[in-house]
């Protein structure tokens, strides 16, 4: 669906996107995450046709997209700064996305306000910034995108709306092969959504893949040993991260479930568990290991 | 694929049009209140005058709400959360451009049309009175619709322009005010510096401002406008290009473009600069405009440089600031030492083929009045002559003449400070050469030190045609007299029964008799004593039309107008109720020698107060009948001025003034004298 070659963008100097590569299947739900300034906001603005890019290419479905019009047809982005024309209310909007979204549909449009449940008369300014969010995902799914970016979502909804809200974008998912774009520091509620993800630092994808395939190479060990801990054990292992409380040590270790159950045996530990990590601590501990650490800060 | 490109969306222009509708009825209210019950109770004299009764807005109006309009439209480029909305859109900037001046356009020309509309339906309403009313009307309205069309594409385009190279709304007005008077601005400051830096330059055209504010319907319906439609169609694709190419990153930016961020810091800073030089000249008369241009030009440097960087630091501003420095001084330098040769230039006499040199004494305000609604063409353009000499010998003196002038650049102009505007002759000299160049050249110079070069100058026959017109040979009607003589008439007389001829051909014998003596002499401003303002009209045929020009010379008459005072004061005695009684005299004031004294602050000056009735009539006869006063014998040619009122019973009080050499001042004043 999205294929970015190459990326450049740099802001007065300052390289904000270097050499970016990136992918996103048709159908899947991308989640893109990354610490703050790592250059997210300005990936989704360029691959959006809102930027133009330095050098690189970003096509969708094999088209380029800046100025494309007939390819933005089936793009919707949802920024996470919002706008409405200031005397619109929600009907105003929906007829001016109407008159340029060839595919809106009103149907959908009177489902979701069933959901939604907010006046259409309401003017979207006097809105709340939850419920002013509540209408961009509302405008966004009416008009049957192809693709949906999506910036910080779910930032200011209630937790019943974030879950009827990613309930229905993920029906559009499963029923129209929807694909999603998703950046959010919310990395929990992601872990829930994503099949994909793709980990954004210093202006370039780090790692990028499938969340099972993440979560597969990357464990969380604790183990405890009589005595001292063998040193064949560290060797064998890639290990990320360890710490010590008491007698029980834990590692954070990358490699395959079965290798590492091999070398704990081999070292003959008193116990051992293998844990999968969440997404959050993948973030923290494949970040740590380019610099972007997690510090015990006592100030 | 984009299998269709769409100028126009729908939906942009129907949002425009839902978002801005309150600007055109704005605009609508407040030309019903102001230009349109003119043209509703407009009668039928008045009509023929629509024009008129109909100039109070003249397209200014359009021309606000139309700077307005396109900051509003195009202001959500200047917000990060409206151009992610707007342009994650599927419209291509093009049409979103295009759109938005479709809709502006069409708001804008409502009321222009509805404006105009009844403007031409009340003309029509009016020809059962006045039987032009309708094709005066109708033209007129199509006048005012088309300058109010011009200022609305205008307007919208300048600001379209500032707000595509800008990033916030409020700089897009400030840069767009600042276009619109900059072409002012350049005019009155470079006038001003060349004409106190360098010698001989005879200021700027004022005719040009003309050219670049059109400021009317009448105005704006001739060619002139055409270079207004060549700019609206530059600016329409000018603005386009640039929103294509814009990077919406920069909203938060005074000025959008990298490139432009340069030009933006050294604009400002020489803007800035100059007008501070002009200002500390006009508060302190000090000449220096360029060490004046200094520091409010680097304060100017310095905050651009902010405003660009967006942070309050001076870092990166000494090699700007030292091109800055250096770029006034090489101006001045070249000012200075006139690098240029333009102070030196004087036309090779073989090369010159006429020269028009009194252009500044026949340069006076005359009346013209419309015949018919046509707008009769400038005297200049009717007469198809300018006084230019032709004369070989006489062009080869006024050539010598200039070449001294060059010559002797610094004595000329040290005089000028030293003794100021004491004997001051300002020459004005437009050569027309033979390669159909011109050559103008203008001097204020102290008329001592021209020596006999000034007799080429006045001698000329054309001279007089420039300072008395009404000598020349084309037909002229003499409509009245006036006569004032400070101390022989109460006021102005209007000379009810003096022979018109027999006035124009004394005028003409005694003009024909002044030498360059008594020119100079009068020139140096003798007495302020007797004036008749003749008010004629004069008829010429320009294009097949006769166009009728109104004029008033006033002529100041000396001893040397024999002729002319003997037939004034012949008129005057049948005005005896209007000649001051000397019975009336109670006392007089006089101040003798006076001026300002800078570095003292007050008036100096000798002053004489005399009450004694019997005085103050032998002064007032004194004056009266020795106007023409020379004393032979005494060699005291030392000039001297006097302010002398006489006083009444009354609040009347009389007023005379002398400016003369002592031997020419009657002795019953010239004792007063210190």
């Amino acid at each position: 669906m999205i294929r970015v070659e190459n990326l450049n963008k740099s802001f007065d100097g300052f390289k904000a996107l270097d050499n970016l590569n990136l992918s996103v299947k048709k159908g899947s739900v991308y989640g893109l995450i990354g610490p703050n300034g790592a250059g997210k906001t300005t990936l989704i603005k360029n691959l959006t046709g809102i930027y133009k890019p330095d050098s690189g290419s970003i096509l969708v479905e094999n088209e380029p997209v800046y100025e494309n019009t007939y390819l933005k047809q089936k793009i919707v982005y949802i920024s996470d700064e919002l706008f409405f024309f200031t005397t619109y209310s929600i009907m105003d909007m929906a007829k001016y996305y109407a008159g340029i979204y060839k595919n809106w549909d009103w149907n959908m449009f009177e489902k979701l306000r069933e959901i939604f449940k907010i006046d259409v008369k309401r003017r979207c300014r006097r809105l709340s910034k939850g419920m002013q969010k509540q209408v961009s995902f509302w405008l966004g799914i009416c008009s049957r995108p192809d693709l949906m970016v999506l910036d910080e979502p779910v930032d200011g909804l209630d937790p019943v709306m974030r879950r009827n809200t990613w309930a229905v974008i993920l029906q559009e998912v499963a029923e129209r092969n929807m694909t999603v774009l998703v950046s959010s520091h919310n990395l929990r509620e992601l872990e829930d959504v994503c099949d994909h993800v793709g980990i954004m630092f210093n202006g370039k994808i780090v790692l990028e893949k499938a969340l099972d395939d993440v979560k597969g190479e990357i464990h969380k060990l604790q183990i405890a040993f009589n005595g001292e801990t063998p040193h064949i054990f560290k060797e064998s292992l890639n290990i990320l991260h360890s710490s010590k409380f008491g007698s029980v040590e834990t590692y954070i270790v990358r490699g395959k479930t079965d290798i590492i159950k091999a070398v704990c045996k081999d070292c003959s530990p008193l116990l051992y568990d293998i844990l999968p990590l969440t997404l959050e601590e993948i973030f923290i501990y494949e970040l740590g290991g380019m610099g972007y650490e997690f510090e015990n800060i006592l100030i | 694929m984009n299998l269709k490109i769409y100028l126009f969306d729908k939906s942009t222009v129907k949002s425009d049009f839902k978002r801005f509708w309150w600007v055109p009825v704005i605009y609508m209210l407040i030309l019903a209140m102001i230009v349109l019950p003119k043209a509703v109770v407009i009668d039928s004299v008045n009509m023929k005058n629509i024009g008129v009764y109909c100039n109070s807005d003249e397209g200014v109006f359009a021309f606000i709400f139309s700077f307005f309009m396109a900051g509003m439209v195009f202001s959500y480029i200047h917000k990060g959360s409206a151009v992610s909305m707007i342009h994650g859109l599927p419209i291509s900037r093009r049409t979103q451009y295009l759109s938005h001046i479709l809709s502006s356009v069409v708001l804008l020309i409502i009321p222009v049309i509805i404006a105009s509309a009844v403007i031409g339906i009340e003309g029509i309403s009016q020809r059962a009175v006045y039987s032009d009313a309708a094709a005066t009307a109708l033209k007129y309205a199509l006048k005012y619709f088309y300058t109010c069309c011009i200022y609305i594409l205008l307007g919208f385009f300048i600001t379209a322009f500032t707000v595509m190279i800008s990033g916030n709304t409020i700089a897009a007005y400030l840069f767009s005010i600042a276009a619109v008077i900059f072409p002012s601005f350049v005019y009155y400051i470079t006038n001003y510096i060349l004409t106190n830096n360098l010698y001989g330059f005879p200021g700027i055209d004022p005719k040009i401002m003309d050219y670049i504010y059109i400021s009317s319907a009448e105005s704006m319906w001739s060619y002139n406008s055409l270079w207004y439609v060549i700019l609206i169609v530059i600016l329409f694709f000018g603005c386009m290009k640039l929103y294509e190419i814009r990077r919406l990153e920069n909203y938060d930016e005074i000025v959008a473009f990298n490139i432009l961020k340069p030009v933006f810091m050294f604009g400002a800073s020489l803007c800035f600069g100059l007008f501070g030089g002009y200002i500390i000249y006009q508060a302190s008369n000090i000449n220096s405009i360029f060490l004046g241009s200094i520091p409010l030009g680097i304060t100017a440097l310095i905050a651009a440089n902010m405003i660009n960087k967006k942070s309050f630091t001076a870092k990166g501003i000494l090699k700007p600031a030292m091109l800055y420095i250096a770029v006034i001084a090489a101006f001045k330098l070249t000012l200075a030492y006139d690098l240029t040769g333009y102070e030196r230039r004087v036309p090779h006499i073989e090369n010159i083929e006429s020269i028009e040199p009194y252009e500044n004494i026949i340069d006076r305000t005359y009346f013209q009045y419309y015949c018919s609604n046509v707008k009769a063409p400038d005297y200049g353009t009717a007469k198809g002559i300018a006084i230019k000499v032709t004369d070989e010998n006489e062009i080869k003196n006024i050539s010598d003449f200039h070449r001294f002038i060059s010559d002797n650049k610094s004595e000329m102009e040290n005089n000028m400070k030293v003794i100021g505007m004491k004997n001051p002759v300002w020459i004005n000299l437009k050569y027309n050469l033979k390669n159909g160049k011109t050559l103008k050249r203008s001097y204020t110079l102290d008329g001592d030190l021209c020596g006999t070069y000034l007799k080429a100058y006045y001698e000329t026959p054309e001279y007089k045609l420039a300072k008395y017109p009404i000598i020349s040979d084309s037909s002229k009607t003499i409509r009245s007299v006036t006569y004032r003589g400070d101390t022989k008439t109460e006021g102005d007389i209007q000379l009810r029964y003096i022979d018109y001829d027999k006035l124009a051909d004394a005028l003409k014998k005694d003009i024909d008799g002044l030498d360059y003596e008594i020119i100079y002499n009068m020139n140096k401003g003798l007495e302020c004593g007797e004036y008749i303002s003749i008010n004629y009209t004069e008829t010429l045929n320009y294009e097949g039309k006769d166009f009728t020009y109104s004029y008033e010379d006033t002529i100041e008459l000396n001893r040397y107008f024999k002729n002319t005072l003997a037939l004034i004061n012949d008129e005057l005695s049948k005005y005896t109720d209007k000649l001051i009684k000397e019975e009336n005299i109670k006392g007089v004031y006089m101040v003798f020698d006076s001026y300002y004294d800078y570095d003292k602050q007050e008036d100096t000056g000798h002053t004489v107060n005399i009450t004694n009735t019997d005085e103050a009539i032998n002064i007032f006869n004194a004056l009266k009948n020795n106007i023409y006063y020379l004393n032979e014998s005494d060699k005291n040619s030392e000039y001297h001025t006097a302010d002398i009122t006489f006083t009444t019973d009354g609040y009347t009080e009389y007023n005379a003034c002398i400016n003369k050499p002592y031997n020419e001042i009657p002795h019953e004043i010239s004792r007063y004298i210190e």
